[in-house]
């Protein structure tokens, strides 16, 4: 009996965890983070969805563990909406806004470590 | 008592385990910012520092060479980088370490924006066209390149970096490389850790050692009392044994002088009579010398009774006991009793007169006591002997034997003898104890000690040079005692 309540919690804790294939991502850019899922499921080159919500020019960089670039948007404008063609292998990846700027003060306003960065596992 | 040597006497300093604290903290704190460092050394960051640093480099570089083309190659192998380009006003490339470029406008929208509005900027994106450096397509169109551009000090244009972003990042991740700070603090965590293990554990040995020689030293306390009382009841056992022995010693002298006294006492009479005996036989006597001896055989053997009667009563008492039929009398019949006592020597002085107090005794015993004690008095060289009766005690006992009552009636024997000797004064009322020089058995006051203690009272006496004091105490019944008990 306990193993079936056991099995039937871990079903649901399964069920509930979203895992998206990357064609049916969607990530959005704004000035504190990337949102998007944390969870992909590799199936091949797929191609998802960048929108920007912020509200200045972002990108969408995607380095795997070792700092390695495997794909990255152009500029994408405020409330624009781009699509990226990717080809994750199973892994762990960052997507993240790499764009520096400094404001009239001269400080540098860095999109990374403003959280604009996200850590994706990719499954097989 | 110490029994434990001056080191191990102490308990361990508590300061020990302080330093072994400070040392354990010290140790966590080294760890914590071990971890801190290699953390911070971990986490990717932003490239923007570095691309100030690389564009102030450039721009300084630029700014002091005269010719541009050779500025930009100069900073471009400085910095080890793809390439350095410097930009007009409008972001188009002037000089170029990559010839292609010049003449070429800023190909981000981003950058070229930067530069006509003399900002600093660095994106990384895919570039929309092929990019030629030194000729060569280096990075064909969509190719990811972070490119940096950054104003120039005088105003007047603005440096362009470009990085291969791969490259960059990389070597910015450096994943699972420990960093030499983290080693040197994580060096430092573990000596300050075996400084604090090493002061615990001695301290905590230390600790366990005096615990464990304190009660050692608890133990052999409590058998060192134990011994001690052993040692006290072993004493007491001796002394005991010496005590008995010393009465055994004094038995048998006692006996000894027992059987001296009886050889002495019996003997003399005895042959006293036995030679009159054969001088009557043997001899002619006259008539007066027939009585002369005839008188002193019977004095002998009348001597001879009296001391074989005394044995004898002594005896039967210590078999028996003494068992008096005691009666109430009066103070005045008691003080007229004692006048039987008078004879030649002897004088009863007259008491007051106190019809009210009455006295709880055997009249008869008592006279036979009183009677001892003169012919005691007698016998140890008194010439006067004076009895009185008294409700007040007559004298300051040098000693006493049995219990003297609260309430007494006191018979006071005094005589002017020698007195007794100091020596002899304590075992006057024993049994066959006599001074030296004294004849007689050496029963008669000890007989009267245990009269006078079968009838309740006490015996006591006072002694010197010049006469001695014999005093009974007996117990007193007043008028008011015998109303109480008659109603």
């Amino acid at each position: 009996m306990r193993r079936l309540i056991l099995a039937t919690v871990l079903l649901l804790v399964v069920g509930g965890c979203s895992v998206e294939t990357a064609a049916g991502a969607h990530y959005v850019l704004r000035e504190s983070a990337v949102d998007g899922p944390n969870r992909l499921s590799a199936s091949g080159e797929e191609t998802f969805s960048v929108e920007n919500t912020g509200e200045y020019s972002h990108t969408l960089v995607i380095t795997d563990d070792t700092g390695q670039v495997i794909a990255a948007t152009g500029l994408v404008e405020s409330g624009e909406q781009t699509s990226l063609r990717v080809d994750l292998e199973p892994g762990k990846y960052v997507f993240s806004c790499r764009i520096v700027s400094q404001d009239g003060e001269g400080n540098l306003i860095d999109h990374f470590e403003l959280g604009m960065h996200r850590t994706v596992s990719v499954g097989s | 008592m110490h029994l434990l040597p001056p080191v191990l006497n102490r308990r361990p300093s508590s300061w020990w385990l302080v330093l072994a604290g400070v040392c354990a903290a010290l140790t966590a704190a080294s760890a914590i910012a071990a971890i801190v460092v290699q953390r911070q050394s971990t986490t990717p960051i932003g490239e923007g520092q570095v691309f100030v640093a690389d564009a102030a480099t450039a721009a300084g570089m630029i700014a002091e060479s005269p010719d541009p083309d050779i500025a930009v190659r100069k900073a471009r192998n400085a910095l080890e980088i793809e390439a350095v380009s410097l930009l007009d006003d409008q972001g188009v490339v002037v000089a170029s370490t990559s010839g292609p470029l010049v003449g070429e406008p800023a190909h981000d929208q981003l950058i070229a924006a930067a530069a006509s509005d003399h900002r600093f900027v660095a994106v990384a994106s895919s570039v929309g066209q092929d990019l030629l450096l030194d000729g060569v397509v280096q990075w064909p169109a969509g190719s990811v390149l972070y490119q940096v551009v950054s104003p120039l000090d005088d105003g007047e244009g603005s440096v362009m970096l470009h990085y291969d972003v791969s490259r960059l990042l990389s070597r910015r991740a450096q994943p699972g490389v420990i960093e030499s700070d983290a080693i040197q603090l994580l060096g430092l965590a573990a000596l300050f850790g075996v400084f604090a293990a090493v002061i615990f554990v001695g301290h905590a040995r230390a600790a366990r050692r005096y615990r464990e020689v304190a009660q050692e030293s608890k133990f052999l306390r409590s058998h060192s009392q134990e011994l001690e009382t052993a040692n006290k009841s072993l004493d007491q056992a001796r002394h005991q044994a010496e005590e008995a022995l010393a009465l055994a010693e004094e038995k048998i002298r006692i006996r000894s002088e027992f059987v001296l006294m009886i050889n002495h006492e019996l003997r003399t009479p005895l042959t006293s009579v036995v030679t009159g005996a054969e001088l009557l036989k043997s001899t002619e006597l006259s008539g007066p010398e027939r009585v002369l001896v005839l008188d002193a055989m019977v004095a002998d053997g009348a001597r001879l009774q009296e001391i074989i009667d005394q044995i004898l009563a002594v005896a039967r008492i210590e078999n028996r006991g003494l068992a008096y039929d005691l009666t109430e009398v009066s103070f005045d019949e008691l003080s007229a009793a004692m006048a039987s006592a008078h004879r030649a020597g002897v004088s009863v002085l007259p008491g007051e007169s106190l019809p009210e107090v009455f006295v709880r005794t055997d009249v008869g015993a008592v006279g036979l006591v009183v009677a001892s004690l003169v012919d005691n008095a007698l016998t140890h060289g008194a010439d006067s002997v004076a009895v009185e009766c008294s409700t007040r005690s007559q004298i300051e006992p040098q000693l006493e034997v049995g219990e003297r009552p609260e309430e007494a009636v006191f018979i006071t024997v005094t005589d002017d003898g020698p007195g007794i000797d100091d020596e002899f004064l304590p075992r006057v009322f024993e049994k066959f104890e006599k001074s030296s020089f004294s004849s007689g058995t050496g029963l008669g006051l000890y007989m009267a000690r245990m009269i006078i203690e079968a009838l309740d009272g006490s015996l006591s006496v006072q002694t010197s040079p010049t006469g001695s004091v014999f005093q009974i105490a007996l117990p007193a019944v007043s008028v008011r005692q015998r109303e109480v008990v008659a109603t």
